[in-house]
């Protein structure tokens, strides 16, 4: 067979193979060094870079010292996070040495955790900025505004101040009762079995009472406080529009056209954001991908979507740039987190089930497209919707393929938060729920919203575990997307136009915002290793990432979904779902995964790596 | 991603949505938002109350986990689990074995992958 090349009008090279009557188009065009300012790849890649380099520029400095306001004294405090970690350090060395975890060395963990940069006096001026619509329950126009008097009645209504007070009048008894349990046991040098047990459940107990504090303070409290949001929103959406209207004009796009779809689309993402932030849809668990994708649909399968809307649908640019800032927060240091069993139960499994589920969905499923197995495959694998994303845009799915995929992940998603952890309280023996159940979990459910819900729901060390496991896979997201890349480049892409590629070839082929979203990874790993976990969590973690890079991508991966709801038509949907195959295909997978994992996890936990078990849950060792 | 029949006819030819008439598009879409409506203020609240849910949303209310988040990040427990498995692990010798068993894991999530790419993806 042999294959004609030529260059058509557009530039690209038109393959005609012979004794096949179609063309087959590819993108095989020459790489320039024009291709830096005028493709999508690479702007995806500066944006995303200029917002990470924003946020290390103004949260890295603030590892030695940053201002902060001290709400209860109302004045401006300041921090030297260095200095208080190594202080808080030095207690928890000398605390550890006793049998189990005391108070104090809680108190001093506590007081590092609270060492953030985020809630510096510039870190929470970016938050009111670019913070999404508040919390609400029963009047949607509370998401973006509340007066003081509504706030009031709300709070009366809610009686979250009285839940508070209690809350935390119970956290200061406990807390009391934790110190003197503690100062017995110590007395006694830590070696009466019945003091240290008495301490241990009172410290246990003080610590629940704690986060039910911290849980009312953190959703509870703001909720009700007045506030005004419209303004923010307008003066964010002109920001974001000037953002990717610049990297639209230099494509060769019309900057306002662009702004002025830009309007109805931020619109569009402000109401998947409203619907989102309701207290019973929180519960559930449906978060705004999925009505980012309903409401655009819902748009688009009515009315239409206006012509003039269109120039701002821009998925894949939303898609891309979003993704160069996920890359940041990938920090390979978290695969020493849980040593070597969540190793093997994320990075083992994960593959595995993946492989096997798309070998599945091509030669049994017979799946037509590629793409979409390739989607549904890392989203059910890895993490749901973040890999379903990358995935997606490496391998170059429809938009119908993703929002399909995104689709299966959260339903399912909805139905494991609530049975999984049914199921392993009513058949998991007692001691192994929390490491075991915790891996299981962590290991299977596709969002980290419900893993955490399930953990919690279990107890601390499931939900420690749970998330650690999450953690460690999540970092599979870039990698899976780099080899996904790949194997499109060089297998799947060669055997559609029927020749092999050699390595340019694949260069020119390669989606190159992967590249950008492996760099930020790498970038930030060693930035992560070479701080230091404390200070890494207090201008990394709670800086750079939790202040600039997650605010920004939540935001770009809503324009995405809603750009996804506005191009999707329900008919071109129904036709990827056709016999159910996307269905089956999920749920043999997830099978197979639940089985996988559970596996994995007691063998690594129970046989190979028993020494862990003890330091992932010392109280529950020292009560038995 | 690659463009749709959808996006080529949005583009060409203006709005998308079916060619019914005006009048029953718009009501097509007032529809919607009812249903969407009903589903936040009566269907969520009663599921919210089921036997099975009750528990676990009591959790997630009293704990104020955002159980509808994606990424771990975003969500504050996580930032705690990552915590206390920092604190927790820090007591474990990080000897040449703890080194070498996470290499093991890493060849051998590279060993899969290849036999994947060679034999299974073919």
């Amino acid at each position: 067979m042999s294959v004609d090349q030529s260059s058509d009008e557009t530039g690209r090279k038109v393959q005609k193979v012979e004794g096949d009557a179609s063309e087959i188009v590819t993108d095989r065009t020459e790489t320039k060094i024009s291709d830096l300012w005028k493709k999508e790849d690479y702007w995806a890649i500066w944006l995303g870079f200029l917002v990470l380099l924003a946020g290390v520029l103004i949260y890295f400095p603030m590892g030695e010292s940053y201002e902060y306001k001290d709400k209860k004294a109302n004045e401006i405090k300041t921090k030297h996070p260095r200095v208080e970690i190594e202080k808080q350090n030095s207690i928890i060395a000398k605390e550890k040495e006793y049998p189990f975890p005391t108070v104090a060395f809680y108190e001093a963990k506590d007081k590092k955790k609270k060492l953030q940069a985020k809630k510096s006096i510039i870190g929470t001026t970016i938050k009111k900025w670019t913070g999404k619509p508040h919390k609400w329950t029963s009047n949607p126009l509370h998401a973006f505004y509340m007066s003081k008097e509504q706030a009031e009645a709300v709070k009366a209504k809610s009686g979250v101040v009285k839940k508070f007070n209690d809350a935390n009048a119970a956290a200061k008894a406990a807390h009391k009762k934790a110190k003197a349990a503690d100062a017995m046991a110590k007395e006694a040098g830590y070696k009466d079995q019945k003091l240290n047990k008495a301490a241990i459940t009172a410290i246990k107990d003080w610590r629940n009472k704690k986060q039910v504090v911290k849980g009312i303070k953190k959703r509870g409290i703001p909720a009700h406080k007045p506030h005004n949001q419209i303004f923010q929103l307008l003066v964010l959406m002109i920001g974001m529009a000037v953002f990717f209207g610049i990297g639209m004009a230099v494509m060769g796009y019309s900057f306002g056209e662009f702004f002025k779809g830009f309007v109805f689309v931020f619109a569009i993402v402000c109401a998947a954001f409203m619907m989102a932030s309701q207290t019973t849809i929180k519960g559930l668990g449906i978060g705004y991908a999925a009505w980012a994708i309903i409401i655009g649909m819902l748009i688009s399968n009515t009315v239409g979507t206006p012509k003039w809307v269109m120039p701002a649908v821009q998925t894949e640019f939303y898609i891309k740039t979003g993704l160069v800032l996920l890359g940041a927060k990938i920090l390979f240091g978290k695969l020493v987190a849980i040593g070597q069993p969540g190793i093997f139960v994320a990075w083992v499994v994960t593959p595995v089930v993946w492989l096997t589920t798309y070998w599945f969905g091509q030669k049994i499923l017979k799946i037509k497209s590629k793409t979409l197995n390739a989607t549904i495959c890392s989203d059910m694998s890895v993490c749901g919707v973040s890999a379903a994303i990358a995935t997606a845009a490496a391998c170059k799915a429809k938009k119908e393929e993703l929002t399909l995929a995104v689709g299966l992940s959260l339903v399912f998603t909805s139905i494991m938060m609530i049975v999984m952890p049914a199921v392993i309280n009513s058949v998991f023996p007692a001691d192994k729920v929390q490491v075991l159940g915790g891996a299981w979990m962590g290991g299977t459910i596709d969002a980290t919203g419900a893993v955490a819900a399930a953990g919690a729901f279990l107890g601390d060390t499931a939900l420690y575990v749970a998330a650690t496991i999450k953690m460690i896979q999540n970092i599979l997201i870039g990698v899976i997307a780099f080899l996904v890349a790949i194997y499109w480049t060089t297998k799947v892409e060669a055997d559609t136009t029927g020749t092999k590629v050699g390595a340019i070839e694949i260069w020119h082929r390669f989606p190159k915002f992967v590249i950008g979203f492996i760099a930020a990874s790498i970038i930030f790993s060693m930035a992560d290793a070479s701080l230091g976990g404390d200070l890494s969590h207090t201008v990394i973690k709670q800086g750079v990432i939790k202040g600039m890079s997650d605010i920004f991508r939540g935001w770009f991966f809503c324009l995405a979904f809603v750009s996804i709801g506005l191009a999707t038509n329900f008919r071109e949907l129904k036709s990827h779902f056709k016999g159910g195959k996307p269905f089956i295909l999920y749920v043999c997978g997830q099978t197979l995964n639940l089985t996988l994992t559970l596996v994995m996890a007691y063998i690594m936990f129970y046989l190979v790596f028993p020494e862990i078990l003890p330091k992932i849950d010392p109280m529950f060792q020292a009560v038995k | 991603m690659k463009s749709t029949d959808n996006d080529k006819r949005s583009t060409k030819d203006g709005p998308l949505g079916p060619s019914s008439s005006f009048l029953k598009r718009w009501a097509f879409l007032f529809a919607g938002i009812l249903v969407i409506g009903i589903f936040s203020s009566v269907i969520g609240p009663w599921i919210v109350e089921l036997p099975l849910m009750k528990p676990v949303n009591q959790v997630i209310q009293e704990r104020g986990i955002e159980a509808n988040l994606y990424d771990y990040t975003e969500i504050e427990l996580f930032g705690d689990a990552d915590f206390y498995m920092r604190h927790a692990m820090n007591g474990l010798a990080k000897d040449s074995s703890y080194f070498i068993s996470i290499i093991v894991g890493a060849a051998l999530f590279g060993l899969i992958v290849w036999i994947g790419y060679k034999f299974i993806l073919d």
